[in-house]
């Protein structure tokens, strides 16, 4: 299905160590062919805007993978703003944080996050989690 | 999440499918309690009736919404629980056999948190069920 179409994901996440794990893990399972890297929900709504803009360099992400706890803008306040934008509002936007604190779970799913999953400890937790992403959303579910 | 029951709600007119999700969501993966409901109006009403018989942990852990009912559609569904502060954080999956491009991109701006089409074999029901309650139950975290 999804398979075939070549797969942009735009992973927000400040932690260095994070980053290199879960872009390791999305390339080495064939699940996206892009892995875009933002470090704070600035970044990330930078290179949204200039897809808006049509700068063949920033292809609209599939998927976006997001941090909560950022330095700057942080993960609710971006999740705030991009269900609030036209253009990128059906852009399905999970949260892949370390806090599974309740209130972080409920004030996610009401802002809209399609997923909030608890940053796994080690290397294959995190593929397992990846591979379970994949087979979701990219297998199963129909996108724009 | 394994100690807890899991309960979900499947808004779908048609009796067949409704007997179709239930088998596969039985076999694939671990829900212990799923009410059907046939429209819109029917799923409002079980959440109020439930909120009044149960309290606190009425909610659904998940709603699985057709599109096309007679009465009360999905989209319409959709957009009154995505607007009920008590039910907004429940996510909503949309399953229909409508795979236009509209549908698609109306129902993700209406916040459902997935929209499959409906599988035509029972393998392929089984495999979309049990993909579903892996992604749900063990790789996120509920309200």
């Amino acid at each position: 299905m999804g398979k075939l179409e070549p797969v942009t994901i735009l992973l927000v996440e400040d932690d260095r160590g994070d980053q290199k794990l879960i872009k390791r893990s999305l390339l080495e399972q064939k699940i996206a062919n892009e892995v875009v890297m933002a470090e704070s929900g600035e970044e990330a709504l930078d290179y949204l805007s200039r897809n808006k803009a049509g700068d063949s360099d920033c292809p609209q992400p599939n998927l976006i993978l997001l941090d909560l706890n950022m330095p700057g803008m942080g993960g609710k306040e971006f999740l705030r703003r991009i269900k609030a934008d036209d253009d990128h509002d059906t852009i399905p936007v999970v949260i892949l944080t370390t806090s599974d604190s309740e209130q972080d779970i409920i004030e996610s799913y009401k802002l809209h996050a399609a997923g909030y999953i608890k940053k796994p400890v080690t290397l294959r937790g995190f593929k397992e989690v990846m591979q379970s992403l994949e087979e979701y959303w990219f297998a199963i579910c129909k996108r724009t | 999440m394994d100690s807890r029951r899991i309960k979900i709600l499947l808004v779908e007119d048609d009796i067949s499918d409704q007997k179709l999700v239930k088998k596969s969501l039985a076999e694939g993966m671990m829900c212990n309690e799923i009410f059907t409901v046939e429209s819109g109006e029917e799923a409002l009403e079980y959440l109020s009736r439930s909120k009044e018989a149960i309290g606190e942990n009425y909610r659904p852990h998940l709603i699985l919404l057709d599109l096309n009912m007679p009465g009360m559609g999905g989209k319409e569904f959709l957009r009154r629980i995505k607007s009920d502060d008590e039910l907004a954080a429940i996510p909503v999956v949309i399953l229909t056999t409508s795979d236009s491009e509209q549908d698609i991109t109306e129902s993700y701006k209406l916040h459902a948190a997935g929209y499959i089409k409906k599988p035509v074999t029972p393998e392929d029901f089984r495999y979309v069920m049990r993909t579903l309650g892996k992604y749900w139950f063990i790789t996120c975290k509920q309200t």
